[in-house]
Protein backbone atom coordinates (compact mmCIF):
# COMPACT_ATOMS: atom_id res chain seq x y z
CA UNK A 1 0.00 0.00 0.00
CA UNK A 2 1.67 3.38 -1.21
CA UNK A 3 1.45 6.06 1.83
CA UNK A 4 3.78 8.43 -0.46
CA UNK A 5 4.37 7.29 -4.35
CA UNK A 6 7.95 6.24 -4.84
CA UNK A 7 8.27 7.56 -1.08
CA UNK A 8 7.17 5.26 1.49
CA UNK A 9 5.04 2.06 1.43
CA UNK A 10 3.05 -0.04 3.82
CA UNK A 11 3.58 -3.54 3.70
CA UNK A 12 0.91 -5.10 5.51
CA UNK A 13 -0.09 -8.84 5.40
CA UNK A 14 -3.14 -10.33 7.56
CA UNK A 15 -3.44 -12.09 11.11
CA UNK A 16 -6.35 -13.72 12.06
CA UNK A 17 -6.69 -13.35 15.83
CA UNK A 18 -6.88 -16.75 18.06
CA UNK A 19 -5.77 -14.80 21.16
CA UNK A 20 -2.34 -16.08 20.75
CA UNK A 21 -0.99 -12.67 19.42
CA UNK A 22 1.10 -10.92 21.64
CA UNK A 23 0.02 -7.55 19.60
CA UNK A 24 -3.74 -8.00 21.29
CA UNK A 25 -5.25 -8.94 24.42
CA UNK A 26 -6.12 -12.89 24.54
CA UNK A 27 -10.05 -11.98 24.63
CA UNK A 28 -9.66 -10.27 20.77
CA UNK A 29 -10.62 -11.45 17.64
CA UNK A 30 -11.21 -10.27 14.37
CA UNK A 31 -8.34 -9.97 12.30
CA UNK A 32 -5.04 -7.08 12.29
CA UNK A 33 -2.52 -7.21 10.20
CA UNK A 34 1.02 -7.08 11.15
CA UNK A 35 2.94 -4.03 8.88
CA UNK A 36 6.64 -3.20 7.94
CA UNK A 37 7.58 -0.36 5.82
CA UNK A 38 9.59 0.20 2.87
CA UNK A 39 11.42 4.06 2.50
CA UNK A 40 12.33 4.28 -0.39
CA UNK A 41 14.99 7.50 -2.02
CA UNK A 42 15.98 6.92 -5.10
CA UNK A 43 18.56 3.54 -5.00
CA UNK A 44 18.21 4.05 -1.28
CA UNK A 45 15.87 1.85 0.57
CA UNK A 46 15.36 1.41 4.63
CA UNK A 47 12.72 -1.23 5.14
CA UNK A 48 10.98 -0.55 9.00
CA UNK A 49 10.87 -4.08 10.75
CA UNK A 50 10.56 -7.22 8.77
CA UNK A 51 7.29 -9.25 10.10
CA UNK A 52 6.37 -12.53 11.14
CA UNK A 53 8.09 -15.82 9.29
CA UNK A 54 4.84 -16.63 7.86
CA UNK A 55 4.31 -13.84 5.63
CA UNK A 56 7.80 -14.04 4.19
CA UNK A 57 7.06 -14.89 0.78
CA UNK A 58 4.12 -12.28 0.95
CA UNK A 59 6.73 -9.81 2.18
CA UNK A 60 9.11 -10.94 -0.47
CA UNK A 61 6.74 -10.89 -3.26
CA UNK A 62 5.74 -7.33 -2.08
CA UNK A 63 9.67 -5.87 -2.00
CA UNK A 64 10.34 -7.04 -5.43
CA UNK A 65 7.35 -5.05 -7.10
CA UNK A 66 9.29 -1.85 -5.38
CA UNK A 67 12.92 -2.61 -5.25
CA UNK A 68 14.81 -3.25 -8.32
CA UNK A 69 18.40 -4.75 -9.00
CA UNK A 70 20.24 -1.62 -8.37
CA UNK A 71 18.40 -0.96 -4.63
CA UNK A 72 20.74 -1.12 -1.97
CA UNK A 73 18.45 -1.71 1.04
CA UNK A 74 19.54 -1.65 4.97
CA UNK A 75 17.14 -3.09 7.51
CA UNK A 76 15.53 -1.09 10.90
CA UNK A 77 14.12 -3.44 13.26
CA UNK A 78 12.33 -0.89 15.59
CA UNK A 79 10.72 -3.68 17.76
CA UNK A 80 14.20 -5.93 17.73
CA UNK A 81 13.09 -7.29 20.89
CA UNK A 82 10.15 -9.31 19.44
CA UNK A 83 9.44 -12.19 17.17
CA UNK A 84 7.15 -9.83 14.68
CA UNK A 85 10.16 -7.62 14.09
CA UNK A 86 13.15 -9.97 13.26
CA UNK A 87 11.55 -13.18 11.55
CA UNK A 88 12.82 -12.04 8.19
CA UNK A 89 15.87 -10.61 8.55
CA UNK A 90 17.80 -13.19 7.24
CA UNK A 91 15.80 -13.77 3.96
CA UNK A 92 15.50 -10.21 3.13
CA UNK A 93 19.17 -10.02 3.60
CA UNK A 94 19.53 -12.92 1.61
CA UNK A 95 17.61 -11.82 -1.44
CA UNK A 96 17.86 -8.30 -1.67
CA UNK A 97 21.78 -7.82 -0.50
CA UNK A 98 20.81 -5.88 2.31
CA UNK A 99 24.01 -5.47 3.98
CA UNK A 100 23.13 -2.86 6.96
CA UNK A 101 21.20 -3.44 10.22
CA UNK A 102 20.57 -0.39 12.78
CA UNK A 103 20.88 -0.70 15.86
CA UNK A 104 23.16 -2.82 18.09
CA UNK A 105 20.91 -4.99 20.17
CA UNK A 106 21.71 -8.39 21.05
CA UNK A 107 25.45 -8.60 19.56
CA UNK A 108 26.18 -9.18 15.72
CA UNK A 109 23.51 -10.52 13.71
CA UNK A 110 24.52 -13.87 13.65
CA UNK A 111 24.51 -14.52 16.82
CA UNK A 112 21.03 -13.69 17.95
CA UNK A 113 19.07 -13.35 14.41
CA UNK A 114 19.69 -17.19 12.82
CA UNK A 115 16.85 -18.49 14.78
CA UNK A 116 14.60 -19.96 12.30
CA UNK A 117 15.43 -23.74 11.78
CA UNK A 118 13.57 -23.73 8.43
CA UNK A 119 16.05 -21.44 6.72
CA UNK A 120 18.97 -23.90 7.07
CA UNK A 121 20.60 -24.86 4.19
CA UNK A 122 22.73 -27.57 4.39
CA UNK A 123 26.69 -26.33 4.79
CA UNK A 124 25.70 -23.04 4.99
CA UNK A 125 24.89 -22.05 8.90
CA UNK A 126 23.71 -18.17 9.73
CA UNK A 127 23.41 -17.88 5.50
CA UNK A 128 23.49 -13.82 4.53
CA UNK A 129 23.70 -12.87 8.17
CA UNK A 130 26.77 -13.19 7.75
CA UNK A 131 27.10 -10.38 5.39
CA UNK A 132 24.86 -8.16 7.67
CA UNK A 133 27.13 -5.78 10.02
CA UNK A 134 25.14 -3.86 12.93
CA UNK A 135 25.56 0.02 12.62
CA UNK A 136 24.78 1.61 15.21
CA UNK A 137 22.06 3.88 15.72
CA UNK A 138 23.74 7.82 15.56
CA UNK A 139 24.16 9.26 18.51
CA UNK A 140 21.62 12.72 17.06
CA UNK A 141 19.21 9.76 16.48
CA UNK A 142 19.06 10.40 12.83
CA UNK A 143 19.38 7.58 9.67
CA UNK A 144 20.38 8.78 6.70
CA UNK A 145 18.32 6.74 4.23
CA UNK A 146 20.55 7.75 1.24
CA UNK A 147 24.26 8.63 1.91
CA UNK A 148 24.23 11.77 1.18
CA UNK A 149 21.21 12.81 3.54
CA UNK A 150 18.64 14.26 2.01
CA UNK A 151 16.46 11.96 3.48
CA UNK A 152 16.68 11.50 7.37
CA UNK A 153 14.59 9.22 9.52
CA UNK A 154 14.77 10.47 13.23
CA UNK A 155 14.57 7.43 16.02
CA UNK A 156 12.47 8.38 19.12
CA UNK A 157 12.14 7.38 22.18
CA UNK A 158 8.88 6.17 22.21
CA UNK A 159 6.42 8.65 24.85
CA UNK A 160 4.60 5.38 25.99
CA UNK A 161 6.08 2.23 25.86
CA UNK A 162 6.16 -1.44 27.50
CA UNK A 163 9.62 -2.69 25.95
CA UNK A 164 12.90 -0.56 25.53
CA UNK A 165 11.88 -0.78 22.02
CA UNK A 166 12.52 2.69 19.84
CA UNK A 167 9.92 4.75 17.48
CA UNK A 168 11.08 6.54 14.42
CA UNK A 169 9.71 9.81 11.74
CA UNK A 170 10.23 10.19 8.45
CA UNK A 171 10.27 13.87 7.99
CA UNK A 172 9.87 13.63 4.01
CA UNK A 173 6.29 11.90 4.16
CA UNK A 174 5.51 13.25 7.84
CA UNK A 175 5.43 9.13 8.97
CA UNK A 176 5.41 8.32 12.80
CA UNK A 177 5.96 4.49 13.36
CA UNK A 178 5.05 3.78 16.86
CA UNK A 179 5.86 -0.07 17.14
CA UNK A 180 3.67 -1.77 19.72
CA UNK A 181 0.77 1.48 20.14
CA UNK A 182 -1.84 2.64 17.70
CA UNK A 183 -2.62 -0.86 16.56
CA UNK A 184 -6.22 -0.87 17.77
CA UNK A 185 -8.32 -0.25 14.65
CA UNK A 186 -8.41 -3.99 13.07
CA UNK A 187 -9.14 -5.31 9.83
CA UNK A 188 -12.97 -5.41 8.22
CA UNK A 189 -11.68 -8.94 6.91
CA UNK A 190 -9.07 -11.21 5.89
CA UNK A 191 -6.89 -9.40 3.32
CA UNK A 192 -9.17 -6.14 3.65
CA UNK A 193 -7.83 -2.54 3.68
CA UNK A 194 -5.01 -2.23 5.84
CA UNK A 195 -5.40 1.96 5.69
CA UNK A 196 -7.80 3.73 7.62
CA UNK A 197 -8.09 7.22 5.78
CA UNK A 198 -10.58 10.16 6.75
CA UNK A 199 -13.46 8.60 4.06
CA UNK A 200 -13.46 5.55 6.11
CA UNK A 201 -16.07 4.37 8.47
CA UNK A 202 -14.00 4.77 12.10
CA UNK A 203 -15.85 2.73 15.08
CA UNK A 204 -12.98 3.04 17.39
CA UNK A 205 -14.26 4.28 20.71
CA UNK A 206 -12.08 5.17 23.56
CA UNK A 207 -13.27 2.97 25.34
CA UNK A 208 -11.58 -0.02 22.76
CA UNK A 209 -8.73 1.95 22.69
CA UNK A 210 -8.55 1.29 26.77
CA UNK A 211 -9.33 -2.45 26.47
CA UNK A 212 -6.79 -2.76 23.64
CA UNK A 213 -4.21 -1.22 25.51
CA UNK A 214 -5.28 -2.34 29.72
CA UNK A 215 -5.93 -6.03 28.81
CA UNK A 216 -2.47 -6.41 27.00
CA UNK A 217 0.87 -4.87 27.30
CA UNK A 218 -0.25 -1.30 28.68
CA UNK A 219 -2.02 -3.18 31.87
CA UNK A 220 -0.28 -0.76 33.82
CA UNK A 221 -2.06 1.83 32.95
CA UNK A 222 -4.84 1.68 34.95
CA UNK A 223 -4.71 3.43 38.33
CA UNK A 224 -0.74 4.85 37.25
CA UNK A 225 0.26 8.01 36.96
CA UNK A 226 -0.57 8.69 33.34
CA UNK A 227 -0.09 12.47 32.94
CA UNK A 228 3.47 13.06 32.47
CA UNK A 229 2.97 10.26 29.58
CA UNK A 230 0.10 11.93 27.84
CA UNK A 231 2.34 15.36 27.99
CA UNK A 232 4.83 13.53 26.14
CA UNK A 233 2.59 12.02 23.60
CA UNK A 234 1.37 15.42 23.26
CA UNK A 235 4.77 17.78 23.38
CA UNK A 236 5.95 15.15 20.21
CA UNK A 237 2.98 15.41 18.60
CA UNK A 238 3.33 19.30 19.08
CA UNK A 239 6.57 18.94 17.53
CA UNK A 240 5.89 16.95 14.57
CA UNK A 241 3.70 17.01 12.04
CA UNK A 242 2.10 14.09 12.00
CA UNK A 243 0.23 13.31 8.43
CA UNK A 244 0.35 9.49 8.91
CA UNK A 245 0.60 7.48 11.82
CA UNK A 246 2.47 3.75 11.13
CA UNK A 247 1.96 0.91 13.66
CA UNK A 248 3.24 -2.44 13.81
CA UNK A 249 0.01 -4.17 13.33
CA UNK A 250 -3.55 -2.69 12.55
CA UNK A 251 -4.90 -0.68 10.14
CA UNK A 252 -2.35 2.13 9.01
CA UNK A 253 -4.10 5.84 9.94
CA UNK A 254 -3.38 8.17 7.38
CA UNK A 255 -4.51 12.05 6.93
CA UNK A 256 -4.95 14.72 9.46
CA UNK A 257 -8.17 14.53 9.99
CA UNK A 258 -7.40 10.47 11.18
CA UNK A 259 -4.64 11.05 12.89
CA UNK A 260 -5.73 13.77 15.09
CA UNK A 261 -8.74 11.75 16.48
CA UNK A 262 -6.78 9.20 17.26
CA UNK A 263 -4.24 10.75 19.03
CA UNK A 264 -7.13 12.56 21.23
CA UNK A 265 -9.02 9.14 21.74
CA UNK A 266 -5.76 7.66 22.77
CA UNK A 267 -5.71 10.77 25.65
CA UNK A 268 -8.94 10.53 26.16
CA UNK A 269 -7.99 6.74 27.26
CA UNK A 270 -4.99 8.07 29.13
CA UNK A 271 -6.35 10.39 30.99
CA UNK A 272 -9.59 7.60 31.86
CA UNK A 273 -6.83 5.06 32.68
CA UNK A 274 -5.98 6.73 35.81
CA UNK A 275 -8.83 6.73 37.18
CA UNK A 276 -9.22 2.98 37.30
CA UNK A 277 -8.33 0.70 39.82
CA UNK A 278 -4.86 -1.06 39.31
CA UNK A 279 -4.93 -4.33 37.76
CA UNK A 280 -1.33 -4.72 38.35
CA UNK A 281 -0.79 -7.56 40.61
CA UNK A 282 -3.77 -9.48 38.83
CA UNK A 283 -2.78 -9.20 35.55
CA UNK A 284 -0.53 -12.14 36.25
CA UNK A 285 -3.24 -14.20 37.08
CA UNK A 286 -4.99 -13.40 33.50
CA UNK A 287 -5.52 -17.38 31.83
CA UNK A 288 -5.07 -17.14 28.13
CA UNK A 289 -8.66 -18.71 27.91
CA UNK A 290 -9.50 -14.76 28.74
CA UNK B 1 33.21 -7.17 19.08
CA UNK B 2 31.84 -10.10 19.63
CA UNK B 3 30.03 -10.29 22.78
CA UNK B 4 30.52 -13.94 24.67
CA UNK B 5 33.02 -13.61 27.36
CA UNK B 6 35.64 -16.49 27.04
CA UNK B 7 35.37 -18.17 30.56
CA UNK B 8 32.87 -20.16 31.53
CA UNK B 9 32.34 -21.68 34.79
CA UNK B 10 29.00 -22.56 33.66
CA UNK B 11 26.91 -25.40 33.97
CA UNK B 12 26.22 -25.14 37.63
CA UNK B 13 24.05 -27.60 39.53
CA UNK B 14 22.25 -25.05 41.69
CA UNK B 15 20.39 -27.96 43.67
CA UNK B 16 20.51 -31.46 43.06
CA UNK B 17 19.34 -32.13 39.15
CA UNK B 18 18.50 -28.66 38.57
CA UNK B 19 21.19 -27.00 36.56
CA UNK B 20 22.47 -23.19 35.29
CA UNK B 21 22.93 -23.38 31.38
CA UNK B 22 24.48 -21.22 29.22
CA UNK B 23 27.02 -18.43 29.21
CA UNK B 24 28.12 -14.57 30.31
CA UNK B 25 27.62 -11.97 27.38
CA UNK B 26 28.99 -8.25 27.66
CA UNK B 27 27.20 -5.85 26.50
CA UNK B 28 27.89 -1.93 26.68
CA UNK B 29 25.75 0.25 28.72
CA UNK B 30 26.41 3.47 30.14
CA UNK B 31 30.34 3.09 28.75
CA UNK B 32 30.51 0.30 31.34
CA UNK B 33 31.08 -3.49 29.86
CA UNK B 34 28.63 -5.28 32.12
CA UNK B 35 28.31 -8.84 32.00
CA UNK B 36 24.70 -9.86 31.56
CA UNK B 37 22.79 -13.42 31.05
CA UNK B 38 20.06 -14.97 29.22
CA UNK B 39 19.73 -18.03 31.08
CA UNK B 40 18.92 -21.38 30.36
CA UNK B 41 18.06 -23.88 33.10
CA UNK B 42 17.37 -27.53 33.33
CA UNK B 43 15.49 -28.92 35.63
CA UNK B 44 15.34 -32.70 35.68
CA UNK B 45 12.97 -35.05 37.25
CA UNK B 46 12.90 -39.14 37.80
CA UNK B 47 10.64 -39.16 34.35
CA UNK B 48 11.32 -36.03 32.91
CA UNK B 49 12.82 -32.63 32.13
CA UNK B 50 11.81 -28.98 31.49
CA UNK B 51 14.17 -26.58 30.08
CA UNK B 52 13.27 -23.26 31.34
CA UNK B 53 13.77 -20.39 29.03
CA UNK B 54 15.05 -20.23 25.17
CA UNK B 55 17.96 -18.43 25.26
CA UNK B 56 19.58 -16.30 22.23
CA UNK B 57 20.37 -18.38 18.91
CA UNK B 58 24.28 -17.56 20.14
CA UNK B 59 24.12 -19.61 22.87
CA UNK B 60 22.59 -22.68 21.82
CA UNK B 61 25.34 -24.66 20.43
CA UNK B 62 27.07 -23.87 24.00
CA UNK B 63 23.70 -25.03 25.68
CA UNK B 64 23.52 -28.22 23.68
CA UNK B 65 26.79 -29.44 24.53
CA UNK B 66 25.88 -28.39 27.80
CA UNK B 67 23.17 -30.70 27.72
CA UNK B 68 24.72 -33.72 25.85
CA UNK B 69 27.31 -33.61 28.49
CA UNK B 70 24.34 -34.07 31.76
CA UNK B 71 22.62 -36.75 29.21
CA UNK B 72 25.60 -38.83 28.93
CA UNK B 73 25.44 -38.56 32.83
CA UNK B 74 21.91 -40.06 32.76
CA UNK B 75 19.59 -36.81 32.91
CA UNK B 76 16.37 -37.40 31.09
CA UNK B 77 15.95 -35.02 28.08
CA UNK B 78 13.52 -32.15 28.32
CA UNK B 79 9.80 -33.15 26.76
CA UNK B 80 9.12 -29.75 28.13
CA UNK B 81 10.15 -26.28 26.80
CA UNK B 82 9.42 -23.67 29.22
CA UNK B 83 9.21 -20.01 28.06
CA UNK B 84 8.56 -17.19 30.50
CA UNK B 85 7.65 -15.05 27.73
CA UNK B 86 8.05 -14.96 23.99
CA UNK B 87 10.75 -11.93 23.96
CA UNK B 88 13.69 -12.50 21.65
CA UNK B 89 16.39 -12.71 25.30
CA UNK B 90 13.68 -15.65 26.57
CA UNK B 91 12.67 -17.25 23.45
CA UNK B 92 15.31 -16.77 20.82
CA UNK B 93 16.77 -20.47 20.88
CA UNK B 94 13.11 -21.62 21.00
CA UNK B 95 13.12 -23.37 17.21
CA UNK B 96 16.72 -24.83 17.54
CA UNK B 97 15.80 -26.58 20.81
CA UNK B 98 12.40 -27.85 19.29
CA UNK B 99 14.50 -29.03 16.33
CA UNK B 100 16.79 -31.21 18.53
CA UNK B 101 14.08 -32.55 20.98
CA UNK B 102 11.33 -33.43 18.17
CA UNK B 103 9.14 -35.29 20.85
CA UNK B 104 9.32 -32.03 23.17
CA UNK B 105 6.39 -29.06 23.67
CA UNK B 106 6.78 -25.40 24.02
CA UNK B 107 5.17 -24.05 26.74
CA UNK B 108 4.32 -21.30 29.00
CA UNK B 109 3.61 -18.17 27.08
CA UNK B 110 4.01 -19.10 23.88
CA UNK B 111 2.11 -16.03 21.78
CA UNK B 112 2.93 -15.50 18.15
CA UNK B 113 4.87 -18.75 17.99
CA UNK B 114 2.93 -20.10 15.67
CA UNK B 115 3.46 -17.16 13.74
CA UNK B 116 7.51 -17.29 13.88
CA UNK B 117 7.44 -21.24 14.04
CA UNK B 118 4.56 -22.23 11.59
CA UNK B 119 6.34 -26.26 11.28
CA UNK B 120 5.95 -26.74 14.58
CA UNK B 121 2.25 -25.24 15.02
CA UNK B 122 1.32 -28.48 17.05
CA UNK B 123 3.88 -28.30 19.62
CA UNK B 124 2.85 -25.08 21.31
CA UNK B 125 0.94 -25.19 24.75
CA UNK B 126 -0.17 -22.32 26.63
CA UNK B 127 -0.15 -22.32 30.06
CA UNK B 128 -1.93 -20.44 32.90
CA UNK B 129 -1.47 -20.41 36.56
CA UNK B 130 -1.94 -23.16 38.78
CA UNK B 131 -1.04 -25.68 35.48
CA UNK B 132 1.52 -28.81 36.56
CA UNK B 133 3.65 -30.68 34.66
CA UNK B 134 5.04 -34.33 36.27
CA UNK B 135 8.32 -34.67 36.51
CA UNK B 136 8.21 -37.72 38.38
CA UNK B 137 9.63 -36.86 41.95
CA UNK B 138 9.03 -33.49 41.11
CA UNK B 139 6.29 -31.31 39.96
CA UNK B 140 6.70 -28.17 38.20
CA UNK B 141 4.19 -25.28 38.33
CA UNK B 142 3.28 -22.69 36.10
CA UNK B 143 2.54 -19.37 38.55
CA UNK B 144 1.27 -15.81 38.10
CA UNK B 145 4.47 -13.56 37.42
CA UNK B 146 4.19 -11.16 39.88
CA UNK B 147 6.82 -8.29 37.76
CA UNK B 148 6.81 -8.48 34.03
CA UNK B 149 7.07 -6.74 31.34
CA UNK B 150 4.60 -8.31 28.62
CA UNK B 151 1.33 -9.23 30.14
CA UNK B 152 0.82 -13.23 29.94
CA UNK B 153 4.07 -13.77 31.23
CA UNK B 154 4.19 -17.05 33.49
CA UNK B 155 6.95 -18.30 35.87
CA UNK B 156 7.44 -21.69 36.91
CA UNK B 157 8.48 -23.25 40.62
CA UNK B 158 10.12 -26.46 40.87
CA UNK B 159 8.29 -28.19 44.08
CA UNK B 160 10.90 -30.83 45.26
CA UNK B 161 13.76 -28.28 45.54
CA UNK B 162 11.82 -24.90 45.69
CA UNK B 163 13.27 -22.99 42.95
CA UNK B 164 11.54 -20.50 41.55
CA UNK B 165 11.50 -19.19 38.03
CA UNK B 166 11.04 -15.84 37.79
CA UNK B 167 12.02 -14.27 34.10
CA UNK B 168 12.48 -10.71 34.50
CA UNK B 169 12.13 -10.11 38.09
CA UNK B 170 15.64 -10.16 40.00
CA UNK B 171 17.28 -9.41 36.53
CA UNK B 172 20.48 -6.78 37.11
CA UNK B 173 23.69 -7.40 35.43
CA UNK B 174 26.88 -7.11 37.26
CA UNK B 175 30.06 -5.73 36.56
CA UNK B 176 32.92 -6.58 33.86
CA UNK B 177 34.51 -9.19 36.70
CA UNK B 178 35.16 -12.59 35.81
CA UNK B 179 35.13 -13.63 39.32
CA UNK B 180 31.21 -13.23 39.25
CA UNK B 181 30.41 -14.90 36.26
CA UNK B 182 28.72 -18.19 37.44
CA UNK B 183 28.72 -17.21 41.01
CA UNK B 184 25.34 -16.99 42.57
CA UNK B 185 24.23 -13.65 44.65
CA UNK B 186 25.30 -14.22 47.61
CA UNK B 187 29.21 -15.31 46.60
CA UNK B 188 30.15 -11.91 45.08
CA UNK B 189 31.22 -9.93 47.22
CA UNK B 190 30.24 -5.96 47.25
CA UNK B 191 27.56 -6.71 44.65
CA UNK B 192 25.55 -3.90 44.25
CA UNK B 193 22.49 -5.22 43.87
CA UNK B 194 20.43 -2.69 44.74
CA UNK B 195 22.46 -0.25 42.12
CA UNK B 196 22.05 -2.89 39.52
CA UNK B 197 18.13 -3.61 39.94
CA UNK B 198 17.70 0.31 39.97
CA UNK B 199 19.82 0.62 36.72
CA UNK B 200 18.20 -2.41 34.53
CA UNK B 201 14.65 -1.34 36.15
CA UNK B 202 15.71 2.32 34.91
CA UNK B 203 16.03 1.26 31.52
CA UNK B 204 14.04 -1.96 30.58
CA UNK B 205 11.04 -1.33 32.89
CA UNK B 206 9.92 1.86 31.76
CA UNK B 207 6.31 1.24 33.48
CA UNK B 208 7.84 1.09 37.15
CA UNK B 209 7.77 5.01 37.29
CA UNK B 210 4.63 5.29 36.49
CA UNK B 211 2.97 2.85 39.14
CA UNK B 212 3.20 2.28 42.81
CA UNK B 213 5.41 -0.53 43.23
CA UNK B 214 4.65 -1.65 47.09
CA UNK B 215 1.82 -4.31 45.87
CA UNK B 216 3.93 -5.47 43.75
CA UNK B 217 6.44 -6.06 46.24
CA UNK B 218 3.66 -7.43 48.85
CA UNK B 219 2.29 -9.43 46.55
CA UNK B 220 5.80 -10.86 45.89
CA UNK B 221 6.74 -11.74 49.11
CA UNK B 222 3.32 -13.56 49.98
CA UNK B 223 3.43 -15.62 46.93
CA UNK B 224 7.87 -16.65 48.02
CA UNK B 225 7.32 -16.95 51.66
CA UNK B 226 3.89 -17.91 52.41
CA UNK B 227 2.47 -19.38 49.58
CA UNK B 228 5.42 -21.17 47.53
CA UNK B 229 8.29 -21.27 50.70
CA UNK B 230 11.26 -20.46 47.32
CA UNK B 231 14.15 -21.15 48.89
CA UNK B 232 16.39 -20.43 45.21
CA UNK B 233 15.63 -17.93 42.92
CA UNK B 234 16.38 -18.18 39.77
CA UNK B 235 16.23 -15.30 36.65
CA UNK B 236 16.57 -15.32 33.70
CA UNK B 237 19.50 -11.85 33.42
CA UNK B 238 20.76 -11.85 36.92
CA UNK B 239 22.45 -14.35 39.40
CA UNK B 240 20.43 -16.77 40.57
CA UNK B 241 19.57 -16.05 44.60
CA UNK B 242 20.14 -18.98 47.00
CA UNK B 243 19.34 -16.90 50.15
CA UNK B 244 16.28 -15.06 49.53
CA UNK B 245 15.42 -13.53 52.96
CA UNK B 246 18.92 -11.76 52.96
CA UNK B 247 18.83 -10.90 49.35
CA UNK B 248 15.59 -9.88 48.84
CA UNK B 249 15.65 -6.79 50.59
CA UNK B 250 18.62 -5.03 48.48
CA UNK B 251 16.24 -6.05 45.26
CA UNK B 252 13.22 -4.48 46.90
CA UNK B 253 15.37 -1.32 47.56
CA UNK B 254 16.83 -1.15 43.68
CA UNK B 255 12.92 -1.58 42.16
CA UNK B 256 12.01 1.27 44.57
CA UNK B 257 14.55 3.22 43.53
CA UNK B 258 14.37 2.72 40.13
CA UNK B 259 10.59 3.38 40.14
CA UNK B 260 11.85 6.67 42.00
CA UNK B 261 14.15 7.72 39.82
CA UNK B 262 13.68 10.65 37.71
CA UNK B 263 16.06 8.99 35.24
CA UNK B 264 15.14 7.78 31.86
CA UNK B 265 17.44 5.52 29.93
CA UNK B 266 17.64 6.13 26.48
CA UNK B 267 15.77 2.98 24.76
CA UNK B 268 18.75 2.77 22.04
CA UNK B 269 21.21 1.74 24.42
CA UNK B 270 19.27 -1.60 24.85
CA UNK B 271 20.37 -3.06 27.89
CA UNK B 272 18.45 -6.57 26.89
ZN1 LIG C 1 10.91 -9.28 29.13
ZN1 LIG D 1 14.16 -10.18 29.73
Amino acid sequence: MTITDGAAYALCNSIVLSGMESSHPAEARGVTSSNCYLLVEGEHALMVDTGFAVHQRALVAQLEQLLDERSQLALLPLRFGEFAGVCNVRPIAERFGATQLYGRFFGEPDEWLDFRPDLDAPGAPGGGLAELRSVPTPADGRIAVDPVGRRVVEILVAPVRLLPEPWAYDHRTRTLFTGDLFGWVDLESEGSAAVLQESDEDATTVEAVGTYLERNRFWWLAGGDTESLRNGMSSLAERLEIETIAPGNGRVLRGRPVVERHLTMFDEALAQAEQRPSVGVAAGTWPFGG
Amino acid sequence: MRSVSDHNPLPRELAPGVYWLGQCSMLEFGGRVLHQYASTFLVTGSRTSVLVEGGLTRDVPCILEQLEGLFAQGVPEPEYLFLTHTEIPHAGGIGRFLQRFPDAVACGEVRDLHLTFPQYAERFVAMDPGDVIDLGDSQFHVVEAVFRDLAYTRWGFDSRRRILFAGDRFSYSHYHDVGHCGAVAEEVDGLEVADEVALFAMAAFFWTKFVDVEPYIARLNELIVDELGVEIIAPTHGLPITDPAATMPAIERGLRAGSASGMVANPLDNPG
